[in-house]
């Protein structure tokens, strides 16, 4: 019964609400904002320790000294002395980090072929020596000749070997790095019945060549970036060089440049650096595992970043709808995967809303329940002491609880969990007078549906939250607003210039075909060059 | 900040006002509505479901429903009066069923449909009924047919499963029809009938309850009722139903209705002189034929259909007859929408007449026109029939 009072007040909390959404609206230019956001970053000051400019002297022991006070005799930097075969018996040594080079490399072809050569006999003056070295005694891939010293000693700490020679300015680094990684693994992350079970790993060159064995094309193009002043990592990007718009590569390079950080130890740090919404619970940027994936992406016309230490490699810009997406979409028959689409759909909303619709229901809507069903519903709440709301908060949290300590715990103990889970979420918990039995269903339903939309499930977790207290304060009227507010920010996200919602908001009817609906492949050609590479 | 101390502070200073647990509202299922005889009050009686009694965890040995009655002056007093007799808050939205007392009924149920129309309190397709020769409020009583846990649900199926010789009436169509120029309702009427085969009688919805107005004036029986449906086709029952009428040499043929199609056509001649025209057509088929006739060549068959048809037409028209001479003569009220059709097509003529059109309903000249037309004969053409 609706009297006049009230109507007052939800019109009041109606136009406050507008209010709130219209603030959020205001963010539209994102990428000017973001761009401000930066700068205001940028000012952080790093703290990576001040470098000198070191250069390679020409006496062997300044050398030797300078790396010495440097490395401050860690034990895992080595030296060797050696003398070399020639008319002054030249001294040198080699410096080098153990467990990251292979010695026996160093060995047979360094070590070998400059003890072994007979230097007097092949009458090498002594301006060429090291140059002679360089070309026709060392057997390595890679030589590299330099005199900054700053230079060597990064590079001895990824695993190359260094030689100083008495008498030069200058240094070979031979790249002699090796060392233990994971092998191409299946990811546990995203499994797939059919399709490719590579997986990247931690270290970038290998992830890298499966990006390029999958793509054999000259206009795949890696460029890398050197990020954090303490990890220095090696970040690369990877795009295709024609079917990728030259201002996201841009605006890329000019993002992962502005970053001032001392440590990247995964590609979410770099993803929390250049995403356009900080602020937004929604992700802007999106990873995988699956080299398949990345490099459909790639031909889709998306720039790839590559992180090492990581196997998840970032791909931007990223849609929402991407997030109904996977690989196997593409591999499998196209009704299938239409149909499959369209329960993935269903079970976004199902996963977001179905606390917040019961609550709303069972506390403010009783005549939208079907009358048996109401007693039902009645007849279990009647030995539960709390409110709906209270109850589906409790379930929803326990469950939260439980998959995050599925998530944590080691695997020997996983089954104790999936036991006690069982207990706390079901019967017993009905039978202990907690709970309803609808509301164990309803949990289980938001659970399941839940683990069909992995890719944006920390979202949807918050706005399930949101939507749940929104129903439980104010029914069916909250549960809307607090739909259109969330409708308003997606629709006010971008992603490197790209609406989020894109096909749907802005509408692009031709790009429908790969999203409620997959249309055959040949249908799906010359897919990138529409929505990546149009201007908004 | 800026944003979220408003926000928290729109829900926990302004949410919940309305907010019902379930465990604090009743739900009413049927509500019975009869008169006080010596105080001249209402008399509500309400039944509430009891949701205990339903559980799937535990099983009861309560009934699952209970009745509370009280009396009162006008209904939303009986809603509250209600509330007070009773440890849940009445909710009213998932009634089915009203059941009112051929007292109340000839008192006018408008005034007491009035607050629910106000306040919403009851869904507006609620069935209603009258009952005849009994109180309303024994029809909410367990009864011995009901399928059905609560006598709820069984009024309702009964609505739900009428043919043409009952009426189901809502309480949207009665707002519509008492409230409409032209026009008078006919709700369905619940009685008792009293067999030999058993000493509880059984519970019937047959025959219709004319009303002029919002006020009862009579009843009509299950011939007649079948009459007024044919002529109206208002209603979801209108369409089923089954003719039986005897056919050579005492036995019976049924005719099943598949569909039906009235039209009331009025006609104004010399400018005052109104009649009108009610046409009929419907499409039957033949669900039984109990004389066992062999039927040998397909020219047979159609004389036969064609006799059918005529004997038919002939049974609908007297029964046709029938009821719009009771009408005339007995309750004077126009249930058909004679009125409304001519006030359609007339409007002018209407409006002279409007003011007396009970007293010019009786005495209109009509002609009835049936059309009946038998679609097939099931899957025998003929009839079984022994061979000697």
């Amino acid at each position: 019964m609706l009297n006049r009072a009230n109507f007052c007040s939800v019109f009041c909390i109606y136009s406050i609400f507008l209010q709130i959404i219209q603030l959020c609206m205001s963010t539209r230019d994102g990428v000017e904002k973001m761009r401000r956001h930066w700068k205001i970053r940028k000012s952080n000051q790093s703290q990576q320790p001040k470098q000198t400019n070191h250069t390679v002297k020409t006496v062997l022991e300044d050398n030797r000294s300078t790396l010495k006070s440097i490395f401050k005799n860690s034990v895992d930097i080595q030296f060797r002395d050696l003398q070399l075969k020639d008319k002054k018996n030249t001294h040198a040594f080699i410096c080098y980090t153990e467990g990251i080079v292979r010695e026996e490399f160093i060995h047979d072809n360094v070590l070998e072929p400059l003890l072994g050569i007979d230097l007097l006999e092949e009458k090498i003056n002594d301006h060429s020596l090291v140059s002679y070295m360089d070309s026709n005694i060392i057997k390595a891939s890679s030589v590299d000749k330099t005199s900054n010293l700053d230079h060597v000693i990064e590079n001895i700490l990824r695993g190359q070997t260094a030689i100083f020679i008495d008498g030069f300015d200058s240094a070979l680094l031979i790249s002699t790095e090796s060392y233990e990684s994971r092998g191409v693994e299946e990811p546990d992350t995203e499994s797939t019945v059919r399709g490719s079970r590579e997986g990247f790993n931690e270290v970038i060159t290998t992830n890298t060549s499966l990006i390029r064995r999958k793509i054999n094309n000259p206009h795949l193009i890696f460029e890398e970036f050197i990020i954090g002043g303490n990890t220095k990592t090696p970040v690369r990007i990877g795009y295709i060089d024609g079917i990728a718009k030259q201002e996201t590569v841009d605006e890329l390079r000019k993002r992962l440049e502005s970053i001032e950080t001392d440590v990247v130890l995964e590609s979410g740090y770099l993803e929390q650096y250049i995403e356009d919404h900080p602020n937004s619970i929604f992700q802007t940027i999106g990873n995988s595992e699956k080299p398949d994936k990345v490099a459909a992406k790639l031909l889709e016309g998306r720039v790839a970043i590559l992180c090492d230490g990581t196997p998840f490699v970032l791909t931007v810009p990223y849609l929402f709808i991407e997030s109904m997406q996977v690989p196997e979409d593409y591999y499998t028959k196209f009704q299938f995967t239409s149909l499959i689409r369209f329960f993935r759909m269903i079970a976004l909303f199902l996963t977001v809303a179905t606390p917040a619709v019961f609550v709303a229901a069972a506390t403010f809507h009783h005549e939208m329940v079907p009358a048996l069903l109401l007693t039902t519903m009645a007849a279990a709440e009647e030995r539960v002491p709390f409110p709906i709301l209270l109850e589906a908060l409790i379930m929803t949290v326990i469950f939260e609880l439980l998959r995050e300590a599925g998530v944590r715990m080691p695997r020997p103990i996983g089954s104790a969990v999936s036991i006690v889970g069982a207990l706390v979420i079901g019967e017993a918990a009905v039978q202990a007078g907690l709970v309803g039995a609808p509301m164990v269903i309803v949990v289980a339903l938001t659970a399941i549906t839940g683990f069909v939309v992995t890719a944006i499930n920390s979202a949807v977790i918050l706005v399930r939250f949101f939507l749940m207290l929104l129903a439980g304060t104010f029914g069916f009227y909250g549960l809307l607003l607090g739909t259109l507010f969330i409708v308003a920010h997606l629709s006010s996200l971008r992603s490197f210039g790209i609406p989020y919602l894109t096909p749907f908001a802005p509408v692009v009817l031709k790009e429908w075909r790969d999203t409620f609906v997959r249309l055959p492949l040949k249908n799906l050609q010359s897919k990138p060059r529409s929505v990546l590479r149009k201007k908004y | 900040m800026k944003k979220i101390v408003p926000f928290f502070m729109v829900i926990l200073l302004s949410g919940c006002w309305d907010v019902e647990e379930l465990t604090e509202v009743g739900i009413v299922a049927a509500m019975a509505i009869d008169m006080d005889e010596q105080s001249g009050e209402y008399q509500l009686t309400s039944e509430f479901l009891r949701p205990s009694a339903e559980s799937t965890f535990v099983s009861s040995q309560d009934e699952p429903f209970l009745t509370v009655s009280v009396t009162g002056r006008s209904m939303s007093e009986l809603l509250r009066k209600t509330n007070h007799k009773i440890d849940r808050k009445g909710f009213y939205a998932h009634n089915k069923v009203v059941i009112v007392s051929e007292e109340v009924a000839r008192e006018g149920l408008l005034p007491i449909f009035e607050t629910f129309q106000r306040e919403q309190v009851v869904r507006s397709y609620v069935w209603l009924g009258v009952t005849k020769g009994t109180s309303a409020s024994s029809v909410l009583e367990k009864q011995k047919n009901s399928i059905s846990k609560v006598p709820a649900d069984f009024l309702s199926g009964l609505f739900d499963n009428a043919e043409y010789e009952a009426v189901s009436f809502n309480l949207l169509k009665f707002y519509k029809q008492s409230l409409r120029q032209g026009q008078n309702p006919v709700l369905g009427v619940i009685t008792f009938e009293q067999t030999e085969q058993s000493a509880e009688p059984d519970v019937h919805l047959s025959g219709g309850a004319a009303f002029k107005k919002d006020k009862l004036i009579g009843f009509m029986n299950n011939d007649e009722t079948s009459a007024y449906n044919w002529i109206t086709a208002i209603h979801r029952n209108s369409e089923e139903g089954a003719l039986t009428f005897p056919y050579k040499e005492d036995k019976f043929i049924t005719l099943n209705l598949v569909t039906i199609k009235p039209s009331i056509k009025p006609e104004v001649t010399n400018q005052t002189d109104i009649s009108f025209t009610v046409e009929i057509k419907q499409q039957l088929e033949v669900a039984e034929r109990q004389e066992l006739q062999k039927t040998e060549t397909r020219k047979e068959l159609a004389q036969v259909t064609e006799e059918l048809e005529k004997t038919a037409e002939k049974e609908v028209k007297e029964k046709v007859e029938q009821v719009i001479t009771k009408a005339q003569e007995e309750f004077q009220a126009d249930i058909f929408g004679f009125g409304a059709a001519l006030r359609n097509k007339y409007p002018k003529v209407w409006n002279s007449v409007k003011d007396s059109w009970s007293e010019e309903f009786a005495n209109v000249p009509y002609e009835i026109k049936v059309e009946i037309e038998i679609l097939n004969t099931g899957l025998l053409d003929g009839s079984l029939h022994p061979n000697e």
